[in-house]
């Protein structure tokens, strides 16, 4: 039997550690892909699973059913995600990532920027796409990724985000606007 | 209509634009507008292909066995020697008994009755409200442990079953003389739920358990529970009355 989010919610509320398994087993995938599409390394997005669902279970009783559960835990991820990065940007205190129409800075962001890893392999789409993808300001790819990947409605992403709807179009919008500049020249070559 | 700018045409996009009708129209009829629109796709398009690396089915199976030593079990509502049977029947007419105290005292004459009333059909709101939120609670915690019990179990689900039924009863009418329809929906199919499990046979668990998940009982019950228990924080306020 399939035990649905609310049954699973229930026992973990009443002390059985069983009930969080049903839940970290079926929202894992989905927290990794979001948070590798936030940071682009596999490394942070692990540690965004981890502490995403360590987050949740301490704070499962505050969760009232108003937003579906999906809608919580992106915003438990998220929140988590945007830490994760503004820390790191902070701590790298480096300037603000440059155009890459610069051939010279192409690989210079110092904000989630792909490993060394993701960089030596992968076609010269895939590098650019995650150098696009850094190019984005935390807030935008965060909305971004969960309108354009994970197919929110707007209403739920302003919910994951904490921000007003018309905040929210115009991150995506933003976002969108900027990979435009970033792939342009690269995606009229391609298809 | 003058050009689609290249936010309406990001928004149309995703289904999100305000005026679609009227956009759409427009790029029916603008070469110049739907170039940009598809040039917007090709980049969206491109997007699609970044990888994501593969983690397999096993994944959440990984999480869990890496997160779990870092888990502090929950602590319990109720001790075991603190079993809700006996309690709720007890509880719900205690609290009736309060109601019709409260109500008796709003209908006192006097200068002072108006006042007095107000105040007693808060103070009588409230005290319905903690009661049945604690009768929500322990049934909760019942129907929680018959979810995951085994046929051989069902015996002692039945014996707090009966207990939470009668009080039910009692609490479902209550709501109801007191206009509150969603409680009362809640505790008549909390009461059709309870009736089940008191008179299952063994074999019948199963088919309760799969009832149970269909319905999604519990998550109603939780979902009833966390407003009556907000509404519980907030101050009486016997102007609203």
């Amino acid at each position: 039997m399939s035990e649905s989010d609310g049954i699973a919610i229930e026992r973990t509320i009443a002390g059985d550690g069983e009930g969080f398994r049903v839940l970290v087993e079926r929202y894992s995938q989905l927290v990794f892909r979001l948070a590798y599409r936030m940071t682009g390394s596999e490394a942070d997005a692990e540690d965004v699973v981890q502490e995403t669902f360590l987050r949740a279970y301490r704070a499962i009783s505050t969760y009232d059913g108003r937003a579906g559960f999906t809608t919580w835990i992106y915003r438990i991820a998220t929140n988590y995600t945007l830490d994760l990065l503004d820390k790191r940007r902070r701590r790298a205190e480096q300037p603000p990532p440059q155009r890459i129409d610069q051939e010279q800075q192409e690989w210079e962001f110092p904000t989630a920027a792909p490993g060394p890893d993701r960089l030596a392999e992968g076609s010269q789409l895939h590098r650019r796409l995650h150098l696009a993808m850094a190019q984005l300001t935390p807030q935008e790819r965060s909305a971004f990724v969960l309108r354009h990947f994970e197919e929110l409605p707007i209403e739920e992403i302003s919910e994951a985000l904490s921000l007003g709807p018309s905040a929210t179009r115009h991150s995506i919008f933003r976002a969108v606007q900027k990979l435009r500049r970033s792939l342009a020249p690269f995606v009229s070559s391609e298809l | 209509m003058t050009h689609v700018t290249e936010e309406q045409l990001v928004l149309y996009f995703y289904g999100e634009a305000e005026e679609t009708a009227a956009i759409a129209e427009h790029l029916s009829s603008c070469p110049a507008c739907r170039a940009d629109l598809a040039a917007i796709q090709r980049t969206l398009n491109a997007v699609d292909g970044m990888p994501i690396p593969d983690r397999g089915p096993a994944y959440g199976a990984q999480v869990w066995q890496a997160l779990s030593p870092k888990i502090k079990p929950r602590a319990r509502f109720f001790p075991v020697w603190l079993q809700p049977r006996q309690l709720a029947a007890c509880a719900a007419m205690a609290t009736l008994l309060v109601i019709a105290y409260l109500a008796g005292r709003g209908t006192l004459p006097g200068p002072g009755k108006v006042e007095v009333a107000q105040q007693s059909v808060a103070a009588r709101d409230r005290v319905l409200l903690v009661n049945v939120s604690d009768h929500l609670e322990r049934s909760k915690l019942m129907l929680i442990e018959l979810t995951n019990g085994a046929p051989g179990t069902l015996y002692q689900d039945q014996a707090r079953a009966e207990d939470l039924l009668a009080a039910n009863r009692l609490y479902r009418l209550s709501a109801k003389r007191n206009s509150q329809p969603a409680l009362t929906d809640l505790l008549d199919e909390l009461e059709q739920t309870l009736t089940e499990v008191a008179n299952a046979q063994p074999g019948e668990l199963r088919q309760i358990q799969s009832r149970m998940a269909r319905q999604d009982l519990l998550f109603k019950i939780r979902v009833v529970d966390a407003r009556m228990r907000q509404t519980q924080r907030q101050p009486i306020d016997i102007s609203s009355n």
